[in-house]
């Protein structure tokens, strides 16, 4: 009895069918009994789907697309978004469905038993809360009434008293997300486990946190967005609390340098992470346990989420997507907690908006890693940004390629960083920013990067410098906003200054650091073993001749001694790790010189071969240039190669490879592939391989490719047949010099220069 | 997600896929406490699993074989036959033949009734579903209730008992053959099969009048629900998915493993499934349908044996041409298979193109041909 049977899609489609008729009848009882069924229904197929990939990892064969635009999973989540429109529709009647399906995602998260969710199931099942703040934000802007921008925020009081209750609710049921995740996780009993599973259980936390904290900020920028001054406050709230109200430990010691705690920490074990977080501390100071080093990432992370969204904020502003200045006042908001006598997160940092917090949390986001590689905190960090600013794109057509408009990386946000610097800078002094950044650079280890960390510092202080001597008149406007009658001039010299002062702080180390080494043995025997390996490779570098071996041979006191050197080259390159960007391709560039160095050498040698000169009175499209040729063939031997000059050359590919009237002899022509000649060969004519060189118009040589029979190298020094030298020029640059030893065989073939009579040479 | 070795020697996707699945559903904790209790699994593989016509066709090879029985026994073995089973007109004892006519008759009878009360049932579930819109939830109910299976299953008797008033295979036997024997054993057999028969139905119908009644509580309507996705749905759905999932992405890992520690080359070569390229150089297995057909089935661990040998000869003929700038130019060599899994196909397909490359020598094409499996397309 095989019949089309309804799919888990289906099933779920209807049961929201069920919910959202219920709301629509204002039918609370059936309603709760309608969305249990739903819950109940999505929790099964959650714990159905749910299994492990072999090394543990929580996976859900819900996430396997097959052969449909999307995965199930999002059709299935996909299902809420109605419920909430719904909802929040009849938000004036009764506001008790919007509260109850606030709950949802904490009821399909923690009540689906033991089953280990996916990161990607449990993402998604968190982006719910953005999607109801979104819902409620189109009930905002729907009753608000339209003209002034300063009249935005004002609703009818009825709708104002529902609107308030229901960001209460929405709010409520957010939080409470979080606070579940100490039981879920199983924080409350990891007092009597061995750190390492403590460690484990707060990695396995960790990409719910990351989400649940960035899609706070999402719903603070989406009412911020709206011009939803409530909703702004009520979310502003809720990420400011955060890390209270994950709240599971409050006491901390001394830790020094906690700012350069990443979240690229819980990827690795306890006994490495331990390890770090030790480095980072003197060796008076106790070890940190499982929970207070988690509680210190998640804080730190807390910190930078808080920043990033106060950045963009004030972007809007800026970027004039905001008609009035509610980005400007809640970013300011953000960054000026008040103090809360029962809040001992925010206690620790608590002394209003700091600029010398604010710039050394800006350096801790170019430590962060790179915003383009994949997987770094930085790049996480540069996703928000993204995320966040992804609301204001314009509208587009589907499908249409578009240009973005929004910001897709951190970039984007340095004048609204300089916005906050100028606001908050002193007026004397410099908040000890100079004493932090000459602390950062002088302890190189701290850095996640090292001095490609310091090296970003740089340059991220490099585009500030540059920008605060550009004229920012947004810029001048929004810091009058924040700091109102505050000199700007003064405020940007006052803040060149710093950053000038940090900046050369930051070299000065850098530099002596870099004095004080030496290139890298390492580095220095991988270039050589590189350069060895280009001149033993294929033809060694060596042009025109073929069919010839490359041997090694033994040292002899005959031998000289070839010597190449490169000059300029830049010692912070020859580190390890490099304490200078790497030049593009430098490693190949190398090998070439080296090759070109080897071809130069072998074809000095053939130079000093005798030669017949023969003197032709044709051209070479002339069919008597041939004839004379083809007597010459037999005394040159196998593989006739005949070398011209580049006017020549390019008379000869002109007529006998691009013009059809240009072969009136009508010789026999062939084009060799490009696998078996070099980028110096023109063509093959009569079987002689025409090849161009630097040489006078009207002069050639006739000479078989097989002259050279065998090219060794000669030992320089008791193993290498190349050997390699740094010599300082001063103390950041010096000379590679390269040393080697060529030593050709030929065979006695005979080799010609023609002299044409009456060369062509009007090219 | 295993490896292809679960797909047997030949690494076949489907043996894979269904390995995949059964594993999973065995460890699954939601789905082993939704299984189908022992009977339900039963009665699923003895009717539900059955269409009308083979319910029909098995009965009546039963009663052919009975009939031939009859036949070879009263040739050949008369005096082994019982005879109390001889059907008597006249005497004290009822007489058998008339028994069987009246049991038959009783069981005609409860038959109907059984399939009065499923249409009725039905009917009403299903104006109430139009009521509450819960036109998917009442297609499960159907399935989970068994309810198009018993309705086949008691007409199918139905039909059966309704014939065999008459005996007329054993009548034709009797009658125009000269053969059999007065006996009524094998009538009693028979008898005793649509006694089953109906003891099945009654049994279904049970379970229908059960799962009716659960379905109208929230409670019981979920475990039912629950029943139906992990028993029918989930292995169904996943197998499905799983193995479009697992074609797709079977180019990527395809020659990137290892084979006695030697890497093989990999990156910059290139095996697609499933993903059609623009404008390939060479077309190199193209096969002709007449009737439509559709890739049922790609033996992997063949199709990997053919394609390393592709990439080690390319591999070979590059370090013959010893091309320093990079080994194939600006792109690598490209195996594709433009052709999805379950698409039917008509006609002359090139299935198997390469662009760069050597071409496919014959035992490749040989090869490829085995690991790509073809079969009829559904109606």
């Amino acid at each position: 009895m095989k019949r089309s049977l309804p799919t888990p899609d289906e099933i779920i489609e209807e049961l929201a069918d069920k919910v959202a008729t219920h709301i629509d009848q204002l039918a609370p009882v059936a309603f709760e009994a309608a969305l249990d069924e739903l819950v109940n229904h999505h929790r099964f197929l959650l714990s159905i789907y749910a299994t492990h990939l072999p090394d543990g990892t929580p996976f859900s064969f819900a996430e396997v697309e097959g052969a449909a635009w999307r995965p199930p999973h999002l059709e299935w989540v996909a299902q809420y978004r109605r419920l909430f429109e719904r909802a929040t529709n009849h938000l004036a009647e009764d506001p008790r469905f919007l509260a109850t399906l606030a709950n949802v995602p904490t009821r399909l998260l923690y009540a689906a038993g033991n089953v280990d969710l996916s990161v990607a199931v449990q993402n998604r099942i968190l982006d719910l809360g953005p999607v109801l703040a979104d819902r409620l934000e189109s009930w905002f802007t729907k009753r608000t009434i339209s003209g002034a921008p300063n009249e935005k925020d004002s609703l009818a009081g009825s709708d104002k008293k529902v609107y308030l209750s229901a960001l209460r609710d929405v709010v409520g049921a957010w939080e409470g997300l979080l606070q579940h995740a100490r039981f879920n996780f199983g924080w409350s009993s990891l007092k009597k486990h061995a750190p390492e599973q403590s460690w484990s259980s707060y990695q396995k936390a960790w990409p719910f946190l990351w989400q649940h904290l960035s899609n706070t900020a999402y719903m603070l920028a989406t009412a911020v967005w709206n011009q939803d001054e409530a909703g702004a406050e009520a979310y502003r709230d809720a990420l400011l609390r955060w890390p209270t109200t994950l709240h599971h430990r409050s006491v901390y010691g001394h830790f020094p340098n906690h700012r350069f705690l990443f979240p690229k920490l819980l990827e690795a074990s306890w006994s490495k992470a331990s390890g770090d977080a030790e480095a980072m501390q003197s060796r008076f100071d106790r070890p940190t346990p499982p929970d207070e080093l988690f509680d210190r990432i998640m804080w730190r992370t807390h910190e930078d989420v808080v920043l990033l969204a106060s950045t963009l904020l004030i972007c809007w502003t800026l970027d004039k997507k905001l008609p009035s200045k509610i980005g400007l006042r809640n970013a300011w908001a953000l960054i000026s907690p008040t103090a809360d006598p029962t809040d001992v997160f925010v206690n620790v940092d608590s002394k209003g908006p700091s600029f010398g917090k604010i710039l050394l949390d800006l350096v801790r986001f170019e430590v962060a890693g790179e915003r383009f590689s994949e997987r770094s905190y930085g790049a996480r960090l540069s996703h928000l940004v993204a995320t966040l600013d992804n609301m204001t794109e314009r509208p587009v057509v589907s499908g249409r390629v578009f240009t973005p408009s929004t910001l897709s990386d951190r970039e984007g946000l340095l004048s609204a960083s300089l916005t906050l610097l100028l606001a908050t800078i002193p007026t004397s002094g410099d908040d000890g920013v100079l004493k932090s950044i000459q602390k950062i650079a002088q302890d190189e280890k701290l850095l996640p990067d090292g001095d490609a960390s310091l090296r970003r510092i740089l340059d991220e202080i490099g585009r500030m410098t540059h920008l605060l001597s550009l004229p920012l008149p947004e810029v001048d406007e929004a810091v009058d906003y924040l700091r109102p009658k505050a000199p700007m001039s003064d405020l940007r010299q006052a803040l060149t200054r710093v950053l000038g002062d940090a900046a050369s702080a930051i070299e000065a180390t850098r530099l002596q650091r870099l004095k004080e080494r030496k290139p890298d043995i390492k580095v220095m025997e991988s270039l050589r073993l590189t350069a060895e390996k280009s001149i033993f490779d294929g033809h060694g570098g060596v042009r025109y001749f073929r069919n010839f071996l490359i041997a090694k041979a033994d040292k002899t006191t005959d031998d000289a001694q070839l010597t190449r050197r490169l000059v300029r080259v830049q010692k912070g390159e020859l580190l390890d790790p490099p304490m200078r960007p790497p030049a593009v391709n430098f490693v190949e560039v190398f090998s070439s010189i080296v090759k070109q160095a080897a071809h130069r050498e072998v074809w000095a040698a053939f130079t000093r071969r005798p030669r017949e000169k023969i003197e032709i009175g044709y051209k070479l499209e002339d069919a008597g240039f041939w004839e004379e040729v083809a007597k010459l063939k037999a005394a040159v031997g196998d593989n006739p190669l005949l070398l011209v000059s580049q006017q020549a050359g390019s008379r000869g590919a002109h007529n006998f490879l691009f013009d059809d009237e240009g072969n009136p002899a009508n010789l026999s022509t062939r084009h060799k592939p490009s696998q078996e000649t070099d980028e110096y060969y023109i063509v093959t004519i009569e079987d002689v391989d025409i090849y161009t060189a630097d040489f006078p118009v009207g002069h050639a040589w006739l000479f078989s490719s097989n002259a050279l029979r065998e090219l060794q190298y000669a030992l320089v020094d008791d193993q290498h047949y190349l050997s390699l030298g740094f010599e300082r020029d001063d103390d950041v640059s010096g000379v590679l010099k390269i040393d080697f030893s060529p030593r050709p065989v030929w065979s006695d073939n005979s080799i010609f220069e023609i002299i044409c009579v009456d060369p062509a040479d009007e090219e | 997600m295993s490896e292809w070795k679960h797909g047997g020697w030949t690494g076949s996707l489907n043996k894979r896929v269904r390995h995949d699945v059964r594993a999973h559903m065995r460890t699954n904790v939601a789905a082993r406490a939704s299984r189908y209790s022992w009977p339900m699994l039963a009665i699923r593989r003895l009717i539900v699993e059955r269409t009308f016509a083979q319910m029909i066709i098995a009965y009546l090879l039963l009663n052919l074989t009975l009939v031939a029985v009859e036949y070879v026994a009263a040739r050949f073995f008369a005096p082994l036959l019982p005879p109390w089973t001889e059907s008597m007109s006249s005497g004290q004892s009822p007489d058998i033949k008339a028994v069987i006519l009246d049991v038959g008759g009783s069981l005609i009878t409860a038959d109907a009734g059984v399939l009065g009360a499923i249409s009725i049932a039905v009917g009403l579930v299903t104006l109430i579903a139009q009521r509450d819109q819960s036109s998917i939830d009442v297609r499960v109910y159907y399935h989970e209730s068994l309810a198009f299976e018993l309705a086949a299953s008691c007409i199918a008797l139905l039909l059966v008992l309704c014939v065999q008033l008459v005996w007329p295979m054993q009548f034709a036997l009797h009658r125009f053959l000269g053969e059999g024997t007065p006996l009524q054993i094998f009538k009693l057999v028979l008898l005793a099969v649509h006694i089953a028969w109906l003891v099945i139905n009654f049994g279904m119908l049970a379970h229908f009048v059960a799962t009716t009644l659960e379905f109208v509580q929230r409670a019981e309507r979920e475990r039912v629900r629950q029943r139906y996705i992990a028993n029918i749905l989930v292995p169904a759905q996943l197998t499905d998915r799983l193995t479009q999932a697992l074609y797709a992405s079977a180019g990527s890992s395809l020659l990137a493993t290892q084979r006695g520690g030697t890497p093989l080359p990999d990156g910059r070569i290139t095996v697609s499934f499933g993903f059609d390229f623009d404008n390939p150089e060479n077309t190199e297995i193209t096969t002709t349908f007449d009737k439509p057909r559709v890739l049922a089935d790609v033996h992997m661990t063949l199709a990997r044996w053919a394609l390393r040998r592709w990439a080690s000869r390319c591999e070979r003929e590059h370090s013959l041409t010893n091309q320093p700038e990079g080994p194939f130019g600006r792109d690598g060599p490209l195996v594709s298979f433009p052709i999805y899994l379950n698409q039917p196909q008509r006609g002359e397909v090139g299935w198997c193109r390469r662009r760069g490359g050597v071409p496919l020598d014959r035992i490749e094409r040989t090869m490829l041909r085995c690991a790509f499996r073809f079969k009829r397309a559904p109606r």
